[in-house]
């Protein structure tokens, strides 16, 4: 049978006992891999067994008559016997995730990390708030960060007039004669007689340059 | 969502589920900008067929839509997708220069460099290289 590493320590952290031997023991304090878990003092002497249901669930019983009925249960979510982590430890590992966005920053309190700071998306914070959880140690990851979407940065858009764009508009219209175009305060007229289909291959051309506003006021057909 | 976002929320949803990287929605001077890439002209047509279904005739102006096929290596192969004439294929990438060859709708070339958005560098069949038109070129 395997039994989970749960050690028992007194007052002054002197191991009294292992889960799998039975001993007479004033009860006050359990240390279970590390977690520090004060069980309720009795008053009394008393001994207790461990009995394992599985590994996860751990049932303290006072052998006692009179104390039957005080039956303890605890129930751990997971019996882990990890290696405390020092904050310092973590501080480390949680800054190098948090690097990655500079914006960002991370403080390690008791095993909990807090993350402030903006984030470009809810996405990105979720994502981080994930790896951080991930880190071996990190007990829970209080989420001070708030999403502030970066400003873009405006269209570039060039001019109707330069030669080097009115040639391009004439590549775009060179096999639609109909088409006509003009350019009035800076900005491009189309004219002229045009299918469905072809106003789509000169709007996927034209709107390719970037020119601002393009009035296609052709007939389409 | 802006009312430009809203009109249009059918050209933006085409291009995510199409795919389109670098996705780009911006509104400007009372004109929607949609740019981004296409890794096909498959991807790209989904954009346009979308606009199509909001603006039959493709004439709106509070609309700009620049999603270009990038990102294709040297070598793949391109089909012409003309009208129904040859395609030109040009010494330099203007259609004020000589052509030095022609390719069938249809048939195939291959791409040496998308030289520019509109203009890509290509080789026929029979080995001629020069620049055609992108618009007339599927990937």
């Amino acid at each position: 049978m395997v039994f989970p590493l749960v050690q028992a320590f007194d007052e002054n952290d002197t191991k009294f006992f292992r889960t799998d031997i039975e001993v007479p023991i004033p009860i006050r304090f359990l240390k279970i891999c590390g977690t520090f878990t004060r069980l309720y003092d009795f008053g009394i002497h008393f001994s207790v067994t461990f009995e394992y249901t599985n590994l996860l669930n751990i049932h303290f019983m006072k052998k006692t008559i009179t104390m039957a009925a005080l039956a303890v249960a605890i129930s751990f979510g997971a019996v882990s016997c990890k290696k405390k982590v020092s904050d310092a430890d973590l501080q480390t590992q949680a800054t190098t995730v948090v690097t990655s966005n500079p914006n960002a920053s991370v403080e390690i309190k008791d095993g909990v990390a807090h993350l402030s700071g903006t984030f470009e998306s809810q996405e990105a914070k979720d994502a981080m708030i994930k790896q951080l959880k991930a880190i071996n140690g990190v007990k829970d990851v209080h989420d001070m960060a708030t999403v502030a979407p970066a400003a873009m940065a405006p269209v570039e858009t060039q001019s109707a007039t330069d030669p080097a764009v009115q040639q391009k508009v004439q590549d775009a219209l060179k096999d639609f004669p109909s088409v006509k175009v003009q350019t009035v305060n800076g900005e491009l007229t189309l004219t002229g007689n045009v299918s469905a289909q072809q106003a789509r291959k000169i709007k996927e051309s034209v709107d390719a340059l970037k020119v601002g506003k393009v009035n296609y006021n052709y007939t389409v057909k | 969502m802006s009312t430009l976002q809203d009109k249009y929320s059918g050209v933006i949803s085409a291009a995510q589920s199409a795919g389109i990287t670098n996705l780009q929605v911006q509104e400007q001077d009372g004109i929607l900008y949609v740019s981004g890439n296409a890794s096909n002209t498959a991807a790209k047509d989904a954009v346009w067929n979308a606009l199509g279904a909001i603006d039959s005739s493709y004439s709106a102006s509070d609309i700009n839509i620049d999603v270009q096929v990038a990102g294709l290596s040297a070598g793949a192969p391109l089909t012409v997708a003309t009208e129904d004439s040859n395609l030109n294929i040009r010494q330099e990438p203007s259609t004020d220069a000589a052509v030095v060859g022609k390719a069938s709708k249809g048939s195939s070339v291959t791409l040496i460099e998308q030289t520019s958005d509109d203009w890509w560098k290509v080789k026929t069949d029979d080995g001629q290289e020069g620049y055609a038109y992108s618009r007339y070129l599927k990937a």
